[in-house]
């Protein structure tokens, strides 16, 4: 077992991890910060299949990685975003209900 | 803010969380195996595309290879990835006020002494060493997005200490968001009459213009972090004015 493997198997219980978080979280806040963890299992797999082979490294993976990271905390910051906004209607609507 | 936060769905009566645990589980389950299938399928020989890469490195004009992906062979990638950071600082900042002065500085009575220490020791040096990645971004690991975090980084701390305000939606910042896209989409473009085909760059220049276009997606990055950063603080406060005359109607 190569160590490339057990970084691979890490991002997937890290991806499972995410998995379960998006599945029984029932806050949108747990469900967006259990969607990146998903999403880091992904990025670390990648990273893991970069060097499947001992000697090579593959710079492919790496440069998609890199790109992934970016799109991710664009991502995320528009759903923080649109939580924070819903939230707002949410109260003001209760508000007027009042 | 988060602890008041209240979103949530009319959760079932039955406790779902169990079930769901043996979902994830046998979600994982599956991808090790076909992980440790494809370990054992290819044994360690596969190497990718990794002799590809670094026999085309040359023709790059850089010598990291993550970043001869990156700009040169994939630039459609960044190109889109630039994009994509543009779309959505465009729908999450607010378009007003856009006469307003890009740079202010606010007079504050009481200010954060070790906020404004560790802004004033720390900022320059940021700087400094952002120039740095994006400069060695082209022999080793480095680059635009790099920089651009560690600048974007500075300036949250700057937003942090309250005494600097960007106005994220002036021209000027506008401008500069949008800077990287239209040197990108110029050069790709301006190619395709020169070279005969989109963001195929000359080998004379190919160095020169993946500096220039990493330079000018610094600067934009930089700025698309640092307003989606300062965008839940102003749109908190945009949007308790709004519900204010939503309920005065």
């Amino acid at each position: 077992m190569t160590s490339a493997l057990l970084y691979a198997i890490a991002g997937l219980a890290l991806f499972a991890i995410g998995f379960f978080g998006v599945v029984v979280a029932s806050h949108v806040m747990r469900k967006i910060l259990a969607l990146n963890v998903m999403g880091v299992g992904i990025f670390m797999f990648l990273i893991a299949c970069a060097k499947r082979n001992p000697l090579v490294v593959d710079p492919l993976p790496h440069a998609m990685v890199l790109t992934g990271i970016v799109i991710a905390v664009a991502g995320t910051a528009l759903a923080l975003n649109l939580m924070v906004r819903i939230h707002h209607i949410d109260q003001s609507s209760q508000e007027q209900s009042k | 803010m988060f602890n008041t936060l209240n979103i949530e769905y009319d959760s079932p009566a039955v406790d779902k969380s169990a079930l769901s645990l043996i979902a994830s589980v046998l979600v994982a389950g599956f991808l090790l195996a076909v992980t440790i299938t494809i370990v054992l399928s290819d044994k360690g020989h596969n190497t990718g595309l990794a002799p590809l890469i670094t026999q085309n490195i040359e023709l790059s004009g850089v010598t990291n290879p993550v970043t001869a992906v990156l700009l040169n062979f994939r630039a459609y990638d960044t190109l889109l990835e630039i994009a994509v950071l543009l779309v959505v600082v465009l729908a999450i900042l607010p378009t007003r006020d856009h006469h307003a002065p890009f740079f202010k500085r606010i007079v504050v009575s009481k200010k954060n002494l070790v906020l404004s220490a560790l802004q004033r020791w720390i900022a320059p040096a940021v700087v400094v060493f952002a120039g740095y990645l994006l400069w060695a971004g082209a022999h080793q690991p480095g680059g635009a997005f790099q920089a651009g975090a560690l600048l974007a980084g500075a300036s949250v701390l700057m937003f942090q200490s309250d005494t600097y305000q960007v106005n994220y939606t002036s021209l000027m910042a506008r401008v500069l968001l949008v800077l990287s896209l239209v040197v990108f989409i110029t050069i790709g473009t301006a190619l395709i009459y020169f070279e005969g085909s989109l963001l195929t760059y000359p080998l004379a220049f190919s160095g020169l213009l993946i500096l220039l276009i990493e330079t000018c997606a610094t600067v934009s990055i930089t700025l698309a972090l640092a307003s989606l950063y300062s965008s839940f603080i102003v749109s908190e406060n945009t949007s308790v004015t709004d519900n204010k005359h939503r309920t005065i109607k």
